[in-house]
């Protein structure tokens, strides 16, 4: 799995965006990416052995070219990912509507009507509607106390696939981003509970994205998360970014912890292996301090949460002591504390 | 008289009874446990050795010239180890 990056503009400006850190590092650059680097990534993709073409941005579908890109990635024989904020140009909506289901999957992202807008969120519906099964609405969690149910209708007037994708707001590496504090998760967990029974009595099945820790569930709200069929999954892997400079990242929220370049050698397997190492030494550790006694941490059913949560707790605190042979001999010491 | 700084390129987290640190430069990884991760808490706060010396004698129950041994061989291994290093 590898997400390739194709525009680096977006059409709205959500507060928890995970890609803040990486475009201020690298603004100034090309806006769009060109058809050569859009071949180049689908030759990595390729000797990768990998079937999807993700497509990601900022807005990806705001690509000029982007119906050209679909059907270049299509030419290659991949299913189309595209992952969007549903807000797009008529032009790449009527490519991706007229793509054949088992061709093209579509993530809309959404963020609750009250901090959209009511015509934005009109907007969004409206290309729900159009790509029907092929859109899966998704949601960031970005504040506890986020009403959820408002995507129950939502699925149910637009006649998008009955599955709901929540994710939670990470934090970029620099914190600059919207995000959910670890202590919050057991609120939000309960949440998603309550949200997921409701869900499966509409006939709607809730996904979880990378960074979800089981520790923020209650031993019975987990039972009933997998009686309800929810998919509870514990992950946080490097998914593989490949940015418009034609660079690999861990993901956006880690994007200053490195770049590794997209060398014609190079394949998804030996860039994810390479950041693994990497990252290695922070694994050590989790977002919450009992991680890393924690026995399912251990045993590597839970990763300790989204990593670029857990390396924003280290810290480094400059320090400087001085001794005195006379100090180390004890001497000076054995006077002032007796 | 010895100066040990931190290396800058050094970070550390207190978890659950341990230091967990890493050098970003080297990818290096070290735990300290105990009396260890206590003495290291210590510095890191700014304490004076003395003070660190006295408040391990009250936490490890030792004399002071036992608990200064103890910073001192502590000092020496993360200079070692390239957690610390000679400062000016």
């Amino acid at each position: 799995m590898a997400n390739l990056v194709i525009s680096a503009i977006c059409n709205r400006t959500c507060a928890y965006c995970f890609t803040r850190d990486h475009y201020e590092d690298n603004g100034g650059g090309a806006v769009f990416l060109d058809l050569d680097g859009f071949e180049a990534r689908l030759d990595f993709l390729d000797r990768s052995g990998i079937d999807q073409a993700r497509l990601i941005g900022g807005e990806p579908t705001l690509h000029p070219d982007f119906p050209l890109l679909v059907e270049r990635a299509r030419a290659r024989g991949k299913t189309v990912i595209v992952f969007s904020n549903g807000l797009m140009p008529e032009p790449a909506l009527a490519c991706l509507e007229a793509l054949p289901g088992d061709a093209c999957s579509v993530l809309v992202n959404v963020n609750a009507p009250e901090d959209m807008g009511a015509s934005t969120f009109q907007q969004l519906c409206a290309t729900l509607r159009r790509l029907g099964q092929k859109a899966t609405p998704g949601l960031n969690i970005y504040r506890v106390d986020l009403e959820l149910a408002f995507l129950l209708n939502l699925v149910g007037e637009t006649g998008c696939r009955p599955v709901i994708r929540l994710g939670l707001a990470h934090p970029c590496l620099s914190g600059s981003n919207r995000f959910v504090r670890p202590h919050q998760y057991v609120a939000i967990g309960r949440r998603i509970v309550h949200f997921a029974r409701r869900a499966a009595g509409a006939g709607i099945r809730v996904e979880f994205d990378c960074g979800f820790v089981p520790c923020m569930f209650s031993p019975p709200d987990l039972e009933a998360l997998r009686a309800l069929g929810a998919s509870a999954a514990w992950k946080c892997n490097p998914i593989l970014d490949i940015d418009l400079e034609g660079r690999a990242i861990y993901c956006f929220p880690l994007s200053r912890l490195g770049y590794l370049p997209l060398t014609p050698q190079a394949n998804a397997e030996k860039l994810r292996r390479s950041f693994e190492a990497r990252v290695q030494p922070y694994r050590r550790a989790g977002v919450f301090v009992e991680c890393s006694t924690c026995p399912l941490k251990r045993s590597g059913e839970c990763p300790g949460g989204c990593l670029s949560a857990t390396v924003r707790r280290f810290r480094h605190t400059p320090f400087c002591v001085t001794i005195s042979d006379q100090e180390l001999q004890g001497e000076h010491l054995g006077h002032s504390l007796h | 008289m010895t100066r040990y700084r931190c290396v800058p390129s050094l970070v550390w987290v207190q978890d659950a009874g341990r230091v967990l640190l890493v050098d970003q430069e080297t990818l290096q990884a070290w735990t300290l446990e105990g009396a260890e991760a206590a003495a290291w808490d210590l510095l890191a706060l700014g304490y004076p050795a003395e003070r660190v010396v006295a408040m391990l004698a009250l936490l490890l129950d030792v004399p002071a010239g036992q608990a200064a041994s103890f910073l001192e061989g502590r000092l020496a291994a993360w200079l070692e180890v390239g957690m610390l290093q000679e400062g000016k």
